[in-house]
């Protein structure tokens, strides 16, 4: 009998310590988590978007514009295609795609000037420039005649002062340009060599960022007017250690650029000029450049930069939308914050890699790489915006 | 008793008396004879019994309901996910008569509001206590381990307790059928600060499965 529980008592022993490293075990293992929120606090949290007719699956492959045709404000969109709808979400109007003239073209940019709509495609083998018919409804296109720029690739299509620029040229030919349309065609500015990604005019100076420098023309463009010598420039900086402002030593990878003419705090132009970077930065001027003021890296990829109401929006890679609440009033450009409303209910919007965003007065939207357009209305409570998606 | 009958019919009686009487004994032959009953008593089923080292293998596939969730403040919530699926295989061998353990291999999935896809995969060691009422088995169970859990790019393994119960008819020596109730219960928990302790939940969900048992 004796013999028999001194056996039993290591194997019972044995067992209890199995028992107890294997809860351990599994224990560490479920405390280890690179997530960034609770997985079923998620699915808790989650709420049915809103959705408007626009494919969900969608990337935004350029800008967005609101303007005015006929006697109707609409939206226009690059996503693959061009899309467009009216601004009165009321009428309950769907998205309309505008059938391409050029097979498999994937649309780059859209802008207006002198009351014309004009886009930028390209399929990798064909490019051009097309403009919309004054309605604004299709491609004015009955031939390639029709086709206004078929030289390079546009990557950037914007309008600054009422002049339509287009930065074109790819990574494969290594021809950057930075054109101008003179009324009759796309000409060249001056300014070649760079990846111009990002335009602004403050009301006084045309800037223009690449991922490594930042030009700042102050007279109106003209058939190679501008001579293409950077305001700033990070190789400059690195051999040389100057920069017209401490605020820019050593930063690069700019993504966007954005003046801000509704800043009740302005009067008069230069209006405040905003450029992020990938890197985290955000720097602001508000004298044309005479001084700027960085943030702190946010340790954020931003991509894109707005502003909704009163606030400054930043869009960006890897999952976040970050609002800057007091950079316009207080000219904080280190607070940020993640949007209220029901943002942090929609897993698709949160979660998405946004590239672009694009604010119009109290509406925001926010363009992402996969998972389509997402629409803000900040209109009745900005702490507290109505999100749905397009 | 047949000599019985014998000397009641060779007796001097009428021949109505004599009706009477056979017919009396041919019906306590039937229902009195206490020989002819307890024949039929002794045709009983064979109820099988196992031991040490009997095995079983069941499959099973059925509904995932999903239940709450429960923070660690107490408070419930909607889990917001869809009517699932679940399937599982269970290996187990008895201890003894009542007793079984085993291991279980499994999967599940739902979606949430916006077609998000929950997937959970427990691997699980199961104990058995049976009840019987022949044909009917009552297994009570309760199995825990490790539960691996996806939603979207998000994952993390998680510990997991399923307590249960099942009903299983003995269709032959080898196969049974039935149906289970168990109840998943597998905390999702953060320490911080990146998801913060704020959003751990404790998942609660109903499985109802039904099962296709084989003893070998």
């Amino acid at each position: 009998m004796h013999t028999g529980i001194t056996r039993k008592k290591p194997l019972k022993n044995r067992f209890l310590l199995s028992g107890i490293l294997l809860l351990s075990g599994i224990l560490w293992i479920s405390g280890c988590s690179k997530d960034s929120e609770g997985i079923f606090y998620s699915l808790e949290q989650e709420e049915k978007a809103i959705d408007n007719s626009l494919p969900n699956d969608v990337r935004i492959t350029g800008n967005m514009i609101k303007v005015t045709v006929g006697s109707e404000d609409r939206y226009y969109l690059c996503a693959g295609s061009l899309f467009y709808r009216t601004t009165d979400l009321s009428d309950n109007k769907p998205w309309t795609q505008v059938k391409s003239p050029l097979s498999f073209g994937i649309v780059s940019g859209v802008a207006a000037v002198g009351g014309r709509i004009y886009v930028s495609l390209s399929n990798g083998k064909e490019h051009g420039l097309f403009r919309l018919t004054p309605d604004g409804n299709q491609f004015e296109y009955s031939g390639s005649s029709d086709n206004l720029y078929a030289a390079k690739q546009i990557i950037r299509l914007f309008t600054l002062n009422n002049t339509l620029f287009a930065s074109v040229g790819t990574i494969l030919d290594d021809t950057f340009e930075l054109l101008f349309w003179d009324g009759s065609a796309l000409v060249p500015t001056g300014v070649h060599t760079y990846k111009i990604v990002a335009g602004a005019w403050d009301g006084v100076n045309y800037w223009f960022a690449t991922p490594a420098d930042v030009f700042r023309f102050s007279t109106a463009p003209s058939l190679n007017g501008w001579i293409p010598t950077p305001y700033y420039s990070y190789e400059t900086y690195t051999q040389s250690n100057t920069s017209p402002d401490p605020a820019f030593n050593g930063k690069s990878y700019f993504t966007d650029l954005f003046a801000d003419f509704s800043d009740s705090t302005v009067s008069s132009p230069p209006y405040p000029l905003y450029l992020s970077s990938s890197d985290g930065y955000i720097l602001k001027t508000k004298d044309g450049g005479g001084s700027w003021k960085s943030s702190g890296d946010h340790n954020r990829s931003f991509q894109s930069i707005s502003k909704v109401k009163d606030i400054i929006v930043l869009g960006a890679g890897g999952s976040v939308v970050r609002e800057l609440p007091n950079a316009v009033s207080a000219d904080d450009l280190d607070t940020s914050e993640i949007p209220g409303g029901n943002f942090s209910r929609l897993p698709d919007l949160y979660g998405s890699n946004v590239i672009r965003v694009f604010g119009f007065g109290d509406i925001l939207y926010v363009g992402t790489t996969a998972n389509g357009l997402w629409r803000g209305d900040y209109s009745t409570d900005p702490k507290s915006p109505a999100w749905s998606q397009e | 008793m047949v000599q019985c009958v014998i000397l009641i019919l060779e007796a001097r009686t009428s021949l109505k008396a004599r009706i009477i009487l056979l017919s009396l004994l041919v019906l306590s032959v039937f229902y009195v004879s206490p020989s002819l009953h307890g024949q039929q008593e002794e045709i009983t089923p064979y109820v099988p019994t196992y031991v040490l080292g009997n095995q079983i293998l069941i499959i099973n596939a059925g509904l995932f309901v999903p239940l709450f969730f429960q923070s660690l403040g107490g408070e419930i919530d909607n889990t917001n996910l869809s009517l699932g699926g679940v399937g599982s295989i269970q290996w187990s061998t008895y201890l003894n008569n009542e007793m079984t353990l085993g291991v279980e291999g499994g999967g599940m999935f739902s979606f949430s509001p916006n077609g998000r896809t929950l997937y959970m995969l427990p691997i699980t060691a199961r104990y058995a206590y049976i009840l019987r009422a022949f044909p009917f088995e009552f297994p009570i169970s309760i199995s825990a381990g490790i539960n691996f859990t996806r939603l979207s790019s998000m994952f993390q393994i998680l510990p997991i307790v399923k307590p249960g119960v099942s009903v299983y008819w003995n269709y032959s020596l080898e196969w049974a059928f039935g149906v289970n109730f168990f109840y998943w219960w597998t905390p999702n928990l953060y320490s911080g600060p990146e998801p913060p302790k704020s959003q751990s939940r404790l998942g609660n969900f109903l499985e109802i499965s039904l099962s296709a048992l084989y003893h070998f």
